[in-house]
């Protein structure tokens, strides 16, 4: 069966100061495998968004509303989201 | 009770409805907006909040708190939204049959908000800066 286009894109959410730095809510990342792993998509998203300077800002990353290490892989169906540091309630 | 709310946390009625009349002790916790940082003089701050994962993460503390001590009534509210100095952005209540437990809870429930509930705060000062505040990775599970 061919793949679509929805197979291989990445959604990823962006909260507080990455939010802004990208003047977007989320992001589309597309990707050459799936899944894929945190530690691929962090390349890509350094690679796709160097203006973002992610290495300045910490990060880690949220699947399914729950905080994973980086050798966790994800498929487009997955919730992402990229969490910078905290400030608390 | 677990929420996330837009709208004015009214403490009152938190205290109202963390009242229960086989509890001996009860506990309130509410943080407000100061009206100074690091940074200087602050008119209030902006908070954003994942609010699905904020959800969550409430979700599981409340259960926590349940296995660990004998509380008779919970109650945590998050606000997000703009909110100028002295309005309340957080309020943890707890009842329970004697306060260490009340304590304890109220204790554990905010720290753990703290620590775990993806929340950021951006201060605006009343020098017209605006800056989000600086922060801490968050605590996974």
């Amino acid at each position: 069966m061919k793949k679509s286009t929805e197979d291989r894109i990445l959604r990823i959410k962006l909260f507080g100061i990455l939010r802004e730095k990208l003047k977007s809510n989320s992001l589309i990342i597309p990707i050459k495998e799936n899944p894929i792993s945190l530690k691929e998509l962090r390349k890509n998203l350094e690679e796709l968004y160097p203006s973002l300077c992610m290495n300045e800002i910490n990060f880690v990353f949220a699947v399914n509303k729950v905080i994973q290490n980086e050798n966790v892989k994800v498929t487009p169906h997955d919730e992402i989201a990229v969490i910078p540091p905290i400030s608390g309630g | 009770m677990i929420s996330i709310t837009k709208d004015v946390i009214d403490q009152l009625k938190v205290l109202d409805q963390i009242k229960d009349d086989s509890s001996g002790a009860l506990v309130l916790f509410t943080g407000s907006v100061r009206n100074h940082s690091s940074k200087g003089k602050v008119e209030g701050i902006f908070y954003e909040a994942y609010e699905e994962m904020v959800e969550e993460i409430l979700k599981k503390i409340e259960k926590e708190i349940s296995e660990n001590w004998s509380v008779k009534k919970f109650i945590a509210i998050l606000r997000t939204g703009y909110l100028n100095v002295g309005e309340i952005s957080v309020i943890v209540g707890v009842s329970s049959e004697h306060r260490k437990d009340a304590f304890e809870a109220c204790n554990y429930g905010i720290d753990n908000i703290k620590k775990r509930c993806p929340i950021w705060k951006k201060e605006k000062m009343q020098s017209g800066n605006s800056e989000w505040v600086e922060g801490v990775m968050i605590s996974g599970e």
